[in-house]
């Protein structure tokens, strides 16, 4: 099997960018990515495009602004995990040996308001059942019951990504906050209150994909990348079936996804130097880390009191502020992870650069319900 | 003097229910820039309508007789304006009580004379041999026009008797009288009712005469207990005072929930069935009037709690009653949801819906819900089930509050996942605000009305906190 590495990464800041278009937008973090892999036409010969909201060939429509078309272009949607799933595909083509090079590109606009989606089977939406938010807050009451996660547990979690966010010039909200504040913002539905949540917003995030042998010296490596979905009856995942079976006997798909990546990468949670993961709200990372193997559930209280996911902490989580930090456009969010990812293992991160950092992980999921676990190293 | 006929059949059971607002009636009367106004009317909440109420206090009725709705013979309903002027009620009703799918059923309607329609329909049906029980369900809310009288008079009730050959009450002599004459009103273009009376010739010429002919022609002793109709708040007493020193029990329930319209009569004897006497139940409406006699021997099952289901309720302003009954409407465009109420997924799936059942996969015993939706078992993936009635008791299993919801529904707006006493799963609306739930909390399931999707009902359960249970789970200080 053949290595993969990241050549090169881009982005377009995830925020809200009036009238420009989603194909805009993934036109110029394209042509970064490009740019850093010194990549041109006719040098690669696939493209994976990630994308929820984008419409009908939407990967089509960034390439051909670019004059960049002629091969393959495929759009794929896997709720929140979409990027990850882009990725899985592009480096499962240059693993078999059927493609040297290959794109692989994250758009999205999300309308404003409340996310109307197809996800949910019609009865649902008819009988009031399919507010978002709604979903995250039923799950965050089982982890607080379940898990001794409290309201100020919450808040530290918003506090200790916006701290981080306040050193990413991409992020949309650069602007620390207290505990206080946070509890003191919109209630929602409890117990999340409105900046526990993530924005839905609009950017975009490009990778390309190299053999190994042919990326520039230095270039990041992909030990491994894995997309699950749910196993029947999940009654609290992202799935959200909500009526079945039992919730607590069933392997999360975010566990699944990373067993295999820790399994084919050949390392285990010690390993990892910093992780991104899913922070759609402030309960959905603290239920991740125990899903992910970074600690033992009910310990997520302890571990925010003392700092050790924070930046200079032991194991810094979402060094990039989080999506609480840039919003989440849902095609580009993951894709967003791994140029986190990159910049950090490469050692570019300026002011919240991870020390030494060599392993990172990169943790989505979403609608669906699917997962994905990116493991990548220097 | 008319003759009463005799109408020998018996009351098994009663089961009453209310909504779960009170409009204090000065309210309206400030609204309206005038002072005064006495006592309280009921007011149904967002979630209720006369097919809720009736679902309640006949599902109350049968559990206090204790028969299986499937061994009921049919459902006869009374109702001034039942929620689908053309539709599926009685259908709608069979459903959500569970009763057999080839029972009878008949809808009593077009004034508040409905109520009696329906027990003397049902009584005719048992007397017959026809059925062995029958359900009799009266219940009634009414949309008063604005700025009428009605307003201040016009409550919300229901109540439902189960009706056989031998029962603790027995129904005797009926007289009915009529006169071709108007009172309240509504037109087939109009969406509310309205008085098209002079009020002082409505009650000599009309309302008393009538009533005092049929009160009178019934053998009473002045141990006789008397529930007397009462459209506007004074006619009642000045009926009581002309039919002579008689004993009227329906006041309470009047003052409770002001006037029920068709469920009138039977609620304010329904408090009166635990003690053993004679009752005599007089109902109005539409120009007809109708006195019936009932003998109680012992106490009627469900009465003891008759009083506790009609108390309570939380006061409301009236722009907050308006905006219930639909009065007051925001402006601006409501979110259209995806399913048409003529679509096939309420082809299928709403007998699932109103009856709340599940499919029980006939390999792993995993109860599937909604059935409708679930084709292969989320257990082990096998495709055969058999269709089972969920339990309407159970546990919250998690639970939120949703603190805004664009229109039509209406913020806070609880959303639960149940576990029920069969280990079944579901999820649904929260008939509270949500203040008194918590993780362990037991519930228990009404028939609610989820939604008007394109001017068309939409009916589901929702979830209250059970009034009478050990609660197992301490709620937890936050």
């Amino acid at each position: 099997m053949k290595a993969v590495a990241l050549a090169g990464v881009g982005m377009y800041p995830f925020g809200r960018h009036g009238d420009l278009t989603a194909t805009e937008m993934g036109a110029t973090a394209l042509q970064a990515a490009l740019s850093e892999a010194g990549v041109h036409r006719g040098e690669f010969q696939a493209t994976f495009c990630a994308t929820a909201y984008g419409g009908v060939a939407a990967g089509h429509r960034v390439l051909s602004s670019l004059a960049l078309t002629g091969g393959p272009i495929i759009d794929v949607e896997a709720g929140c995990a979409s990027g990850g799933a882009a990725l899985g595909l592009g480096a499962a083509a240059i693993q078999s040996g059927q493609y040297d090079t290959v794109l692989v590109l994250g758009i999205e606009k999300m309308p404003k308001g409340m996310i109307r989606s197809s996800f949910f089977p019609s009865w649902m939406e008819t009988a009031g059942l399919a507010a978002t938010p709604a979903y995250f807050a039923l799950r965050a009451q089982r982890l607080m019951i379940e898990q001794g996660i409290t309201s100020h547990d919450l808040a530290d979690l918003v506090v200790k990504n916006r701290a981080n966010g306040v050193l990413n010039s991409d992020a949309m909200f650069r602007s620390a906050v207290t505990r206080e504040q946070v509890l003191a913002s919109k209630l929602v539905c409890y117990p999340l209150h409105l900046w526990m949540l993530c924005s839905p917003n609009e950017g975009a995030a490009a990778v390309v994909l190299q053999r190994a042998d042919l990326a520039p010296p230095g270039s990041v490596r992909l030990l491994a990348t894995s997309l699950r979905s749910h196993l029947p009856g999940s009654v609290l995942d992202e799935s959200t079936p909500l009526a079945g079976l039992s919730d607590s006997e069933i392997t999360p798909p975010s566990t699944l996804a990373a067993e295999d990546a820790y399994e084919r990468a050949g390392l285990g949670p010690a390993d990892l130097d910093l992780v991104e993961c899913q922070d759609t709200d402030a309960a959905r990372e603290l239920l991740t880390w125990p899903e992910l193997g970074l600690c033992q559930a009910g310990q997520q209280a302890q571990i925010l009191a003392e700092g050790s996911f924070a930046l200079g902490g032991r194991l810094p989580v979402n060094s990039s502020g989080g999506l609480l930090s840039k919003g989440e456009p849902l095609g580009a969010s993951a894709l967003g992870q791994i140029v986190e990812l990159v910049h950090q293992l490469r050692g570019d991160a300026g002011h919240r650069q991870v020390e030494a950092a060599r392993v990172g992980l990169a943790h989505t999921i979403g609608r669906g319900a699917n997962a994905s676990v990116t493991i990548l190293q220097a | 003097m008319s003759t009463p006929r005799e109408c020998h059949s018996a009351v098994l059971s009663i089961g009453v229910a209310a909504p779960t607002l009170r409009l204090p009636v000065a309210q309206v009367a400030a609204g309206w820039g005038r002072a005064g106004g006495r006592g309280q009317v009921a007011v149904c909440g967002p979630s209720e309508d006369a097919l809720t109420l009736a679902w309640l206090a006949a599902r109350r009725a049968i559990t206090a007789a204790g028969i299986p709705p499937e061994e009921i013979g049919g459902v006869w309903w009374g109702c001034t304006r039942p929620p689908f002027a053309e539709g599926p009620n009685l259908s709608f009703l069979s459903a959500a009580l569970r009763l057999h799918p080839q029972s009878e059923a008949a809808l009593l309607s077009g004034s508040p004379h409905a109520g009696i329609d329906a027990l003397l329909a049902a009584a005719d049906a048992v007397i017959s041999g026809r059925v062995s029980t029958a359900l009799v369900v009266a219940s009634d809310s009414l949309l008063p026009a604005l700025g009428s009288g009605l307003e201040a008079a016009s409550g919300a009730g229901a109540v439902a008797v189960l009706l056989a050959a031998e029962g603790p009450a027995s129904l005797g002599q009926v007289t009915t009288e009529w006169s071709p004459v108007l009172d309240r009103y509504r037109g087939d273009l109009e969406t509310e009712t309205r008085e098209v009376y002079d009020g002082r010739l409505f009650r000599e010429q009309v309302f008393l005469p009538l009533c005092q002919t049929v009160g009178s022609s019934l053998s009473a002793d002045p141990s006789t207990r008397w529930s007397l109709p009462d459209p506007d708040g004074r006619l009642g007493r000045t009926l009581g005072e002309r039919l002579g020193s008689i004993k009227v029990v329906s006041s309470a329930a009047r003052s409770e929930l002001g006037d029920t319209g068709a469920a009138a009569p039977l609620l304010g004897l329904a408090a009166a069935l635990g003690e053993p006497g004679n009752l005599i139940a007089l109902g109005f409406g539409g120009g007809r009037a109708t006195a019936l006699s009932i003998q109680v021997t012992s106490p009627v099952p469900g009465s003891s709690v008759v009083q506790q289901h009609l108390s309570g309720g939380r006061e409301v302003t009236y722009t907050e009653a308006l905006r219930c009954r639909g009065q007051l409407v925001a402006s601006g465009e409501t979110v259209e949801m995806a399913v048409p109420p003529g679509s096939a997924m309420f082809v299928r799936g709403s007998h699932e819906m109103l009856a709340l059942l599940g499919a029980r996969c006939l390999a792993c015993a995993t109860v599937n819900t909604p059935p409708n939706v679930h084709p292969t078992c989320i257990g082990c993936g096998a495709i055969e089930f058999e269709i089972i009635p969920l339990p309407l008791h159970g546990t919250v299993q998690t639970f939120v509050v949703n603190q805004t919801m664009p229109a039509p529904f209406v913020a806070p707006l609880p959303l639960l996942v149940l576990d029920l006493e069969d280990g079944s799963r579901i999820s649904c609306q929260g008939a509270s605000d949500g203040s008194d739930l918590y993780i362990g909390v037991p519930v228990e399931l009404q028939l609610r009305r989820y939604a008007l999707e394109r001017g068309v009902p939409i009916y589901g359960y929702a979830a209250l906190v059970a009034t009478a249970s050990d609660k197992t789970i301490e709620r937890p200080s936050t």
